[in-house]
């Protein structure tokens, strides 16, 4: 987390310009110097370093953003719990629909289920979100007015529908591939020879013998994509007014907002550790030979 | 100016100029809508058609970023103006200064000093008078170094108000007091004859003191906190979703009709509203470039176009300071000048959105001089480069064109004047993608030219030529002693149609003869409208919806 800190530090500090000036109209030379003072950005560095530092760990306090009129943990405590939501949702989705449609594909191995299937996976991972979404307003929402053309009332609304679609979309597709694949690989074992050559039914072996083996490779790719979905995503939070945290790693770059950027990006590597965390974990519950020591 | 401001005597040629220019900005608009757009609403069916039953009215806003503060927000009023009024109104129809918390206003030109006259009947939704002390002290909360405004420069007009923001005066030393409940005596540091205009704009309308001061300068403004004194109140935020704001049925002025405005917040209202206006989620969306081809393809949406001017010119700005630039050179510049096809611009880029300009000055701007244009075509501009010592563009060095890519349409329009000054002149022009914080460096750093737009601050040309050149906004370190005199004098002329040809000589000495800057266009804006939506404007200045006086027929 220090070395994240110190990178994003040094990067910032890097970037020419000040987060302020950047409107229609240039400011008058005394207001940048009240702006400056007031966020103490002309402090020296070493002293600007520590005080951030010690304002984070000591009060947990990532400072005032520089452009919203809150505090950076403020806009994390507002938009975080949407992109959440939003994202479980979706990882549920491509989760089940990916899991569904892999092995699937693999059952049917070189049939036209599994061209299809496979087809709409190099679809899936191929179409950019920002496309997909605008294809599913203009559809959906603009020609057959089924959904509102963007918004957000929470988990429990139409609105949630579109977005989640497009969020799902991605790590559907890959985790459909990767579980074919691991199927495939699982069925060819000489255990499952075994199994099915004791007369036990195909879908027994399926779902009791091979799959929770299968599946081993697949939870390390959702773990990636569940850490990448519950930080919401710029495109689509943009695109259709969602009002989560995905907006921010992209806008607050734009508008040099650097209390916010860093808050948002030492969220980021939290939730990826925990994520990583989680996985290994998972490695021993799913497969008895890797022992937790 | 004594009480009140009376309407500038315009000249002939800014009044023909001003009907052309609404003539040519509507030029695609059907025939109900065009009557909308003058602002006259249809009102052979007003009395035909009466309101419905559902007084909500839909729009779109770019979502805000600084928490939107009147003293903090250098943006638009939009939302400022549903819940507070200013002392005066400046109405852009007429060119005059409305009184509105002010009855009435007296100058006295010997110490440089206003005294405004208040009502009496103005409340907060807490049912407390707003007096002349909540403007006393939210003038001096907006001009604190602590509070950190980007948004000083209108109140720097007052007497030692850029002193105490700059740390230099007390708050006690800023020339603003209230004499008593109803009075305000507020003194200029120079003579300021446009200050009962400019006293219409969002730093100077009163805040709720008492909440600020409870609730400090970020959470004021939260639906649970606020307090308000204008037609509308503050309902609903939900915080990078909509704001919702609701009839203030106690408002001590004309009641609206409008029970409800419900706004959605965008990253970029106008890029990504029309969906939603043609999903019927929302009244009024801006109509981007690339949509107009489409929209007026649409038997529908065609016939709910309406356009509507905005004071803002967009132009190309020149280093005058830079020693090394072949730009020094005046008959260079009135080259790139005439070489530049404004109609085609319009046309084909912006897809009608604008006013092509040869002159300086926007045409709702007083003091504004069409005559300023130097005349002349594509044979005149290379006469110019003739003289200019590069006969057919041989041996012209070349220059920079600097352009920020963000800004609307700017890498089409400065693409497109690169490829006609090659066509007409033959000489090349490199394009130079610049950050918007370029700006900053250029203070110091030199460089050739770079695309930009200004819109009017408030509807006089002190705004233009003062504000711009005395005041280097732009960093043309134009220094010509010939032109700022005349500008300084121009400034504080006291009789406004005097005070008018001045300016008019200075704009045209400015383009005409120097050729400080290229003007390219006047801006224009095109939105759909649906056709119950009654009495809706949208003001030249700094482009915001007027919805005060809407309401939605039934439909």
């Amino acid at each position: 987390m220090l070395v994240v800190y110190t990178l994003v530090f040094g990067m910032i500090h890097a970037t020419p310009g000040n987060p302020w000036d950047t409107g229609d109209k240039p400011f008058p030379p005394q207001v940048l110097q009240n702006l400056e003072a007031k966020y103490h950005a002309n402090d020296p560095l070493w002293k600007q370093y520590v005080d951030y530092l010690a304002g984070i760990v000591t009060r947990f306090d990532f400072g005032p953003s520089f452009k919203r009129g809150v505090s950076a943990n403020e806009v994390i405590a507002r938009f975080l719990p949407v992109s959440v939501q939003l994202g479980l949702l979706a990882f549920t989705l491509a989760f089940v629909a990916g899991v569904l449609l892999g092995s699937l594909s693999a059952v049917r191995h070189n049939t036209w289920v599994d061209r299809l299937a496979m087809f709409g996976a190099v679809f899936g991972i191929s179409t950019p979100s920002y496309v997909f979404i605008t294809v599913l307003i203009l559809v959906l929402a603009v020609q057959l007015h089924w959904v509102p053309t963007g918004g957000w009332s929470g988990l429990f609304d139409s609105k949630i529908i579109i977005p989640a679609i497009a969020l799902a979309l991605a790590p559907t597709a890959a985790i459909a591939r990767y579980t074919r694949s691991s199927v495939l690989e699982v069925l060819r074992m000489d255990y499952i020879r075994t199994a099915r050559a004791k007369g036990i039914r195909e879908w027994v072996v399926l779902n009791r013998h091979s799959l929770p083996n299968a599946l081993i490779p697949v939870v390390t790719v959702a773990g990636v994509a569940l850490a990448d979905l519950i930080t919401g995503s710029f495109f689509v939070e943009a695109i259709y007014q969602v009002p989560g945290i995905g907006r921010y790693f992209v806008t607050t770059v734009q508008d040099k907002d650097y209390p916010v950027l860093m808050a948002v990006t030492l969220l980021y590597a939290a939730i990826i550790w925990v994520t990583n965390f989680v996985v290994d974990v998972l490695y021993a519950v799913l497969d008895p030979r890797v022992r937790l020591t | 100016m004594d009480s009140g401001s009376p309407r500038p005597k315009a000249p002939l040629d800014f009044a023909l100029n001003r009907r052309r220019f609404i003539g040519t900005g509507l030029k695609l608009a059907a025939v109900p809508t065009l009557a909308q757009a003058l602002g006259l609403g249809s009102i052979g069916r007003a009395f035909a058609q009466a309101p419905a039953n559902d007084q909500t009215l839909r729009l779109a806003f770019l979502n805000p970023t600084v928490a939107f503060d009147t003293g903090r927000e250098g943006g638009t009023p939009e939302l400022h103006l549903l819940m507070f009024d200013g002392l005066t109104f400046y109405n852009w129809d007429t060119h005059v200064t409305e009184p509105v918390i002010a009855t009435s206003w007296d100058y006295d030109p010997s110490t440089l000093t206003y005294v405004y006259h208040l009502r009496d009947d103005v409340k907060w939704t807490t049912g407390a008078p707003v007096t002349a002390a909540d403007f006393e002290w939210t003038w001096k909360r907006n001009l604190s170094p602590e509070l950190a405004s980007p948004n000083v420069s209108f109140l720097g007009y007052i007497k030692n108000g850029v002193a105490y923001n700059s740390g230099k005066a007390a708050a006690a030393d800023v020339a603003v007091t209230a004499l008593d409940d109803w009075t305000l005596q507020v003194t200029m540091e120079d003579p300021t004859p446009f200050f009962p205009m400019i006293t219409s704009l969002w730093p100077f309308f009163a805040l709720p003191r008492a909440v600020i001061e409870r609730v400090g300068d970020d959470k004021w403004m939260e639906p649970e906190n606020i307090q308000t004194a204008g037609p509308f109140i503050f309902e609903r935020w939900d915080h990078d979703q909509q704001m919702v704001f609701r009839r203030n049925d106690n408002y001590w002025g004309k009641r609206p009709t409008l029970e409800r405005i419900v706004y959605r917040l965008y990253e970029n209202a106008g890029k990504q509203s029309l969906a939603g206006y043609e999903a019927d989620e929302l009244d009024l969306a801006a109509v981007p470039p690339p949509e107009a081809d489409r929209v007026l393809a649409d038997a529908r949406l065609s016939a709910e176009v309406v356009h509507w001017a905005e004071s803002r010119n967009w132009q190309l700005r020149i280093d005058h300071r830079n020693p090394n630039t072949v730009l020094k050179n005046v008959n260079v510049r009135k080259a790139l000048y005439l070489a530049i096809d404004r109609d085609l611009i319009v046309r084909q880029l912006l897809k009608g959105q604008g006013v092509p300009s040869l002159n300086f000055v926007p045409p709702d701007i007083p003091g504004n001089n069409p005559g300023a244009a130097l005349p002349g075509g594509a044979t005149e501009a290379r006469a110019f480069l003739d003289a200019a010592g590069y006969p057919g563009g041989k041996g012209f060095p070349g220059f920079k064109l600097g352009f920020v890519p963000t800004q609307a349409e700017a890498i089409l329009v400065t693409q497109a004047i690169v490829n006609m000054w090659k066509d007409v002149l033959n000489i090349n022009v490199d394009l130079l993608p610049v950050p918007t914080d370029w700006r900053t460096r250029i203070r110091t750093e030199p460089y050739d030219m770079y695309y930009g737009g200004w819109g009017s601050d408030y509807l006089d040309p002190n705004d233009w030529h003062n504000v711009i050149f005395e005041g280097d906004y732009w960093q043309s370190h134009y220094s010509d002693p010939t032109y700022l005199d005349m500008i300084k004098k121009a400034n504080v002329e006291p009789d406004p149609a005097v005070r008018n040809q001045k300016f008019g000589a200075a704009e045209s000495y400015l383009i005409k003869d120097q050729m400080a800057t290229i003007p390219l266009f006047f801006g224009g804006t095109t939105w759909v409208q649906k056709p119950w939506v009654r009495n809706l404007r949208i003001a030249p200045l700094n482009t915001y919806v007027d919805s005060r006086d809407a309401w939605i027929g039934q439909h």
